[in-house]
């Protein structure tokens, strides 16, 4: 149920995402071949560093307010003299850093996790803030990612994404105001935690624009459930018949149906908008059972074919951000028998376009009601010579929202992927991009398993050396499937992978040298990172990392989930961490690093490298389309070109 | 040009007075609350000059005004530490806390020492700067002074003075402080500079690195530290060189030491006395202002959490700080101040330094700020 719960509360605001883009062309990684132009802004037809090189990884709630709050018993309220919640302010941290987008690896830019994000509820006044309830986002990444959802717009401006997570170590101010909705919460969620839902989208790309690097949040706060995964919601999964989303452009969604017969719908990053970010007009939108079950989308659903359940109100003024896009029923004893224990029917969204003379499906259930489920699907794994290295993943596997038991999964690695993370533009960088998903060996993890009692089954996925096959950047990324035994994969959302980032393996040395150890790394950084180089500690000049030693050594010992952890991208293996920081603690030993300080004097740039631009080889010129949405061309065309194996 | 350039920061005769009437810790704690105020009154402005440097130009002032800047945080901690230690509590985060810029500093009397947030410049430097930091006998223009009832002002010095001269009257018996309350982190600060405060002889020491650090000592223009005191620190920019000993100076150093050449195309020219409500709200200059309001008001919260029993919290404190730095030079002076397409004559936007209430933790704000202003009106 999670905040797809009648207890829930909807906020809405903007958010700020302020990722450096130097990284999202892999090849930046290839200190050997990096330009001092990859640290700028692009223009025109050249790429350069993308579009927010100087980027600082952070991802902040700006003037986001509760919109409305709804109640268990069905009830709902927009006013503050019913409920003093509404109106107040959803705030990040006022102790701390702002939280951090990241990406697990510049080869897989399809599930940004958020690092270190306070969220709290807070009653502001003119002598400040008093929160009276906040956590700490668990770092899960966004799902149902799409590019297609603003019409009129193209490229990351049209994108629009949903991340679940669960705020932890939620602490609750002793003097809470008289709020039905907060006893409520309180009294349901189980443990410290809440579940919270961020759907982003309206970005704005343009660095000479006004809201560059801003967009639109729509947020829902509800209760969390211990058991339940953190980041999705096992429920009633819509999905497109195929492609990434339905004949009129709707995206994969979910719902839920609880025992108290109230059926939820999250439309709110499903459902197509405009330039001026209100819904498109897909005419009357009707949810209802699937009297008969196998009805395809785009077919009719008319009387006999179709039980109406209630109206979708999405063209309701404001409804997006001030309902967060989910629409809400109580379902009668009719509409009960057809979605009930052992007589579940799918459900469909039927919109009925001018001139059509009956409803048609304009997207529904998967067939079955199945659903299965990843969580964590982003992995890191420090591999080790030691022996293989294993971190966990658990899948849920579901039918109508209902556990499914002893159902059995395949999974399968995707196999080799060429061009990933690449650019567009006429100055493509000269190194080669790196093949990712091999050496499949590497990687391992059992390939048929069943669901337990519970309909969840928790898996080992296994990481050996991959004796460093990127060369420039360390490690591999791997994509793992799953899916049930003998259904297909158009359930799934295009991304809907698990993501391995398999470091290689790095023994700690005796004694790091700057040469031998550090300077190569810190170099890729301070190449990446110009923000860092250029306004906190320049990583390639010996001067600067001396002088600044202290907190270098500070920020590289931090906890992964504290926003001020260094590296920003949380893609340094633990070896090298752990080199790093017993360098620092040493540097005064170390006297090839004494020789280096002694020739430093001034903060150098980035040392350009002769020639390669005229070598660079003659590529594809793809026009410039927002980080993201270039990433997915990319993998796009490596899907249909995939070489996978076994 | 001022014309009151030789003038010190001068503090109020009556605030002196009431402050050497003080008979117990609690009698101290306003004061010490207003030295915490008077040290951070001076970061916003010198902040704003360093800022304002562009990449690569002016480095050797800008090294000056940040060495300054982190002297001006350690003043703040040790007067923070001296109020923990005899059971104050510091009060950091309040809507009151940070002084109306442009206005006068904390306690000073009405002089005409208006201190605001402007970029870099050197008459920024000799008429503001200097003037804030001027000791009570610089050496360069010595000359004989009034006692303080006469001339109508007292120094800062005189003030940390007379806190010492109080502090040791009273005696041990005041250190009723929770030790664990003291902000010691060797990491940024050498240990003769930052200690725990918990007697007479550690209070006086504390406060004695501030007056040495802000004046030098009255022989010596350095500060024991190996830097010029802050006033000299600052002279050297007006001056292009570093001041060095001169055993062929009448007395003993000159400026002419490394060059710290000024060079005023390297500053970035953008709003002086800079508000949000300078910036129209659809603009990157408006939204930029407005995380940097946010950030520092973040910062002053987490050193409020830090003063107040929570001690590890510098690190974060910390953080938020070089989070400071990235949005003022990332989001706000790169941004032209109207929102236009930038030229060779644009006027940047600038940080303002404002309380900004969503990022200040209200159950300590209700708490009553206290200060030596609060405390000589009622007198």
């Amino acid at each position: 149920m999670s905040y797809l719960n009648a207890t829930r509360l909807v906020f809405s605001g903007r958010f700020q995402a302020d990722p450096s883009t130097v990284n999202n062309d892999v090849r930046h990684y290839d200190s050997a071949s990096f330009l001092p132009e990859y640290q700028e802004y692009g223009h025109g037809d050249k790429a350069e560093g993308w579009w927010n090189p100087s980027g600082s990884g952070a991802f902040r709630l700006i003037d986001c307010v509760v919109r409305g709050v709804h109640y268990a018993d069905g009830r709902s309220t927009d006013n503050p003299s019913v409920d003093p919640i509404v109106g107040m302010a959803v705030l990040d941290s006022n102790t701390r850093t702002s939280g951090k987008i990241v990406d697990i690896d510049p080869q897989w830019q399809l599930a940004s996790q958020l690092w270190g994000l306070v969220v709290r509820l807070a009653k502001v006044d003119a002598t400040g803030a008093t929160t009276l309830v906040g956590g700490k986002y668990a770092p899960n990444p966004f799902r149902d990612l799409w590019f297609t959802r603003v019409s009129g717009f193209g490229g990351d401006a049209a994108a629009s994404a949903l991340f679940q997570s669960v705020l932890t170590g939620v602490e609750w101010a002793d003097d809470l105001p008289d709020s039905a909705f907060l006893k409520e919460l309180r009294d349901k969620t189980e443990g410290d935690q809440l579940s919270i839902r961020l759907v982003t989208y309206a970005y704005r790309d343009d660095h000479t624009q006004p809201g560059f690097t801003f967009g639109t949040v729509s947020g829902v706060i509800g209760p969390y459930f211990v058991g339940e995964p953190e980041s999705f919601v096992v429920g009633r999964r819509f999905a497109p018949q195929s492609g990434s989303t339905s004949w009129n452009n709707i995206n994969f969604f979910t719902g839920t149906l609880g025992n108290d017969h109230r059926l939820l719908l999250d439309l709110g990053n499903a459902l197509p908008i405009d330039t001026n970010y209100q819904p498109l007009d897909l005419g009357t939108m009707t949810v209802g059972s699937l009297l008969g079950p196998d009805t395809a989308e785009g077919g009719p659903a008319g009387v006999g074919n179709f039980q109406p359940i209630g109206t979708v109100p999405y063209q309701d003024p404001d409804w997006l951000l001030k309902a967060g896009g989910i629409a809400e029923f109580t379902l009668n004893k009719t509409q009960l028998n057809n979605q009930s224990p052992g007589v579940y029917t799918p459900l469909a969204l039927a919109t009925q376009p001018q001139n059509a003379p009956v409803p048609l499906v304009a997207i529904r259930e998967t067939a079955g009601g199945q659903f299965v489920g990843a969580e964590p699907f982003v992995l890191r794994i420090d591999s080790s010579q030691n022996g293989p290295v294993g971190v966990t993943t658990t899948l849920y596997a579901a039918s109508y929202g209902q556990p499914t038991p002893f159902t059995s999964l395949v999974l399968a690695q995707t196999g080799e992927m060429d061009g990933l993370g690449g650019g567009y533009g006429i100055d493509q960088p000269a190194a080669p991009i790196p093949a990712a998903g091999i050496p499949m060996s590497a990687l391992n993890f059992p390939t048929t398993v069943a669901t337990g009692a519970d309909g969840t089954v928790t898996i080992t996925v296994q990481g050996s050396p991959p004796n460093n096959p990127r060369g420039y950047i360390d490690g591999q990324l791997y994509n793992i499937t799953y899916q049930i035994a003998g259904e297909s994969r158009q359930n799934f959302g295009p991304f809907e992978v698990i993501a391995v980032h398999l470091r290689d393996a790095y023994p700690v040395p005796q004694t790091p040298t700057w040469a031998a150890n550090i300077e190569p790394i810190f170099q890729q950084y301070a190449n990446l990172y110009p923000i860092m180089s250029r306004r906190l500690v320049n990583l390639n000049n010996p001067l600067s990392v001396f002088h600044n030693r202290e907190i270098l050594s500070l920020a590289f010992s931090l906890h992964i989930t504290d926003p001020n952890y260094m590296p920003v991208t949380r893609d340094l293996s633990e070896g090298k961490r752990q080199t790093i920081v017993k360098w620092l603690g040493a540097l005064d030993r170390d006297a090839d690093f004494q020789a280096a300080l002694a020739h430093a004097t001034t903060p150098a740039a980035p040392a350009p490298a002769t020639d390669l631009k005229t070598a660079s080889a003659p590529a594809e010129v793809v026009a410039p389309a927002g980080g993201k949405t270039t990433f997915a061309r990319a993998y796009a065309k490596s899907k249909a070109g995939s070489k996978a194996g076994a | 040009m001022s014309t009151n350039a030789a003038r010190h920061l001068s503090l109020r005769p009556d605030i002196l007075q009431r402050l050497k009437g003080a008979a117990c810790a609690a009698d101290l704690w306003p004061f010490l609350q207003s030295a915490v105020e008077l040290e951070h009154s001076t970061i916003p402005p010198y902040l704003s000059a360093l800022y304002s440097i562009k990449k690569g130009h002016n480095v050797a002032a800008a090294q000056i005004i940040h060495s300054i800047v982190v002297e001006e945080m350690l003043h703040m901690t040790i007067a923070a530490n001296v109020l923990n230690a005899i059971g104050g509590r510091p009060v950091i985060n309040h809507p009151k806390f940070i002084p109306t810029y442009p206005g006068p500093l904390p306690m000073n009397v009405d002089d005409g020492l208006i201190v605001g947030l402007a970029p870099l410049s050197l008459d920024l430097v000799q008429n503001v700067f200097m003037r804030i930091e001027l000791p009570e006998t610089p050496q360069h223009f010595p000359r004989l002074l009034k006692a303080p009832g006469e001339r109508g002002y007292a120094t800062i010095g005189e003030f940390y003075d007379a806190i010492i001269a109080r502090i040791v009257a009273l005696g041990q018996g005041i250190f009723t402080g929770d030790p664990a309350r003291q902000v010691v982190d060797n990491a940024w600060f050498p240990p003769d500079q930052l200690f725990p405060v918990t007697d007479v002889a550690s209070a006086v020491r504390a406060l004695e690195v501030i007056k040495r650090q802000g004046e030098g000592t009255s022989h010596n223009p350095f500060d024991g530290d190996g830097q010029p005191a802050h006033y000299y620190r600052f002279e050297e920019i007006v001056a292009g060189h570093r001041l060095v000993r001169d055993p062929m100076a009448p007395q003993g150093y000159s400026f002419t030491g490394a060059p710290v050449p000024f060079e005023p195309e390297g500053v970035i020219q953008f709003v002086e006395n800079s508000h949000l409500s300078d910036y129209a709200p659809d603009t990157l200059a408006y939204s930029g202002v407005a995380q940097a309001n946010y950030t520092y008001t973040s910062l002053l919260n987490a050193l409020h959490t830090t003063f107040n029993g929570e001690p590890n919290k510098l690190r974060a404190s910390l953080g938020l700080m070089f989070e400071l730095r990235l949005v003022v030079l990332e989001k706000v002076v790169n941004q032209p101040a109207d929102g236009s397409a930038p030229t060779d004559d644009t006027l940047y936007a600038a940080p303002a330094f404002q309380f900004a209430p969503a990022a200040a933790t209200a159950d300590f704000a209700a708490a009553p700020m206290v200060t030596a202003e609060t405390v000589a009106a009622q007198s």
